[in-house]
């Protein structure tokens, strides 16, 4: 034990000269500093103070109030209080305001000073912990708000369509996030939507969210596939409070009788189409991620889809991990699509190609990828099986 | 892996040659570097990336900044690199329509834009 520091705030020299020399026989690796009043004590902090030793009889507090004064500054330090008296109640009282232990002037010797100080000092840790365990409660709370945000419930009234969504977070976060999805119905047809925001924090989830129902609001106000993705652009524009942030968004439309597929891709992996056993991307010109050059109307590519078929739309976190572990090679597209192809021919449950997918990256790479992942997976009746 | 910067000038284009992966952890780095080299009067930045590995969504943003605040300058930048996989995510996210790529940097030194 050594390099520690306990604070004693005490205005009797001789008292503060008795718990030094106690201390010193127990633990001389312990440093005191010492205070005669609380104000000058709170004036000195931000102290790397193990503990507080406090005198309840000080010039400028007394009693308890001394403590509150003290815990208002400090709130983290473990106190422990010293009182005059044996029948003095203002111990337990302090017991009860929030000092982790009393000490009674003259009652004391050497090792029950360390013990006490010991323990108040662990019990201290313990109630950080606690706030710690805390916080991390209400960072997962508003972690589950977003998320509902960001992973909405189709808004479809078909029956012969199938959709699975995934979401994974990325490593050493339980944290989302920007990426996002989308699946709404119009009398035009089916409009599925993927994107991802660039960054990983709750804001760009945050932004997600805004995106995501920017995407909604237009889709169901009827506007044309490059009109709703300028006009989410434009969203993106004003909401994104910085210069860098931008959004990588594919958007499929089916026509209502799910026979063609229009495709746009803003700076986003082609969604891949399953027939059979085979798997292509649909490819599309691409169009700049949005708000990377404002204002230019994504091109449409159209692709014809008779009899049953699958859909898979993800985000370039399923495709950036390592072919293997601690290679400079990633995954990419076109392996993905090996996967897909392997995955279907052993006829594995449609609503389970994403985590399998995701099993096969993570095993590749070696770990949890490194950045969110996004799949939602569609198809016709017949497709899924 | 961490991310190396080196910086020399070339007549009036600063040449930034970076090395490793920039991603999320990295991209500060590369950010406030760009930033420093921009407040300090350096407007036409040339990127070499041929030595980068790895580049993810947030690089790609700390690019596509840096592009904007040299061109508050009227300033250019331009970015170096041949490697096909990271070519690959320029065309992707269609950056290559943002941003003047040429495979050395004598190349875009040669260049007037």
């Amino acid at each position: 034990m050594s390099d520690r520091t306990l604070v004693l705030i005490e205005d009797d020299a001789g008292d503060a000269l008795l718990v030094s020399e106690m201390l010193f026989d127990v633990d001389p690796d312990l440093h005191v500093t010492q205070f005669a009043t609380l104000q000058s004590a709170i004036d000195s902090w931000p102290i790397e103070a193990e503990c507080v030793l406090l005198d309840l009889g000080l010039p400028d507090a007394f009693g308890l109030s001394a403590l509150e004064k003290l815990q208002a500054h400090v709130p983290d330090a473990p106190v422990v209080v010293l009182t005059g008296r044996l029948d003095d109640a203002s111990g337990p009282a302090a017991l009860a305001a929030g000092a982790q232990d009393f000490l009674v002037k003259g009652q004391v010797d050497a090792p029950g000073l360390e013990r006490a100080l010991r323990y108040a000092v662990e019990r201290g840790r313990a109630t950080t912990y606690q706030r710690e365990l805390i916080a991390a409660e209400v960072r997962a709370e508003e972690n589950s708000r977003l998320q509902r945000g960001l992973l909405p419930s189709p808004l479809i009234q078909t029956d012969e369509l199938r959709f699975a969504p995934f979401y994974r977070p990325g490593r050493e976060r339980a944290l989302l996030g920007g990426d996002f999805y989308d699946v709404v119905q119009t009398d035009t047809g089916v409009h599925l939507l993927i994107g991802d925001v660039s960054g990983h924090s709750l804001d760009e989830a945050a932004l997600g969210v805004a995106l995501r129902i920017a995407w909604r609001s237009l889709v169901l106000a009827g506007l044309s596939q490059p009109d709703v993705l300028l006009g989410v652009e434009k969203v993106l524009l004003a909401e994104r409070g910085d210069d860098e942030r931008y959004a990588s968004v594919a958007t499929v439309s089916l026509d209502p009788d799910f026979s063609t597929a229009r495709v746009a891709l803003c700076g986003h992996p082609a969604p891949l189409l399953i027939k059979a056993d085979s798997v292509v991307e649909l490819v599309a010109e691409p169009t700049p991620a949005l708000a990377i050059a404002p204002g230019i109307s994504p091109q449409l590519t159209t692709v014809h889809l008779a009899g049953d078929w699958g859909l898979l739309l993800f985000t370039d976190g399923l495709i950036e991990g390592s072919v293997s572990p601690g290679a400079v090679d990633r995954l990419g597209a076109t392996a993905l699509a090996r996967h897909v192809e392997a995955l279907i021919g052993r006829s594995i449950p449609r609503h389970s190609l994403a985590s399998n997918l995701l099993a096969e990256a993570e095993r590749r790479h070696g770990g949890p990828l490194p950045d969110d992942v996004a799949v939602l997976t569609v198809g016709t009746c017949g497709w899924w099986g | 892996m961490d991310l190396s910067l080196s910086t020399r000038t070339e007549g009036d284009r600063t040449v930034i040659a970076v090395g490793g992966e920039i991603d999320v952890y990295t991209a500060p780095k590369l950010r406030e570097h760009l930033i420093d080299l921009v407040s300090g009067g350096s407007y036409h930045l040339i990127v070499d990336i041929e030595g980068v590995d790895f580049l993810d969504s947030t690089g790609l943003g700390v690019l596509v900044g840096g592009l904007k605040r040299v061109r508050h300058h009227e300033g250019s930048l331009q970015l170096v690199c041949t490697q096909d996989r990271i070519l690959k995510i320029f065309r992707i996210t269609g950056l290559t329509k943002v941003f003047p790529i040429y495979a050395t940097v004598d190349e875009a030194l040669a260049a007037n834009d």
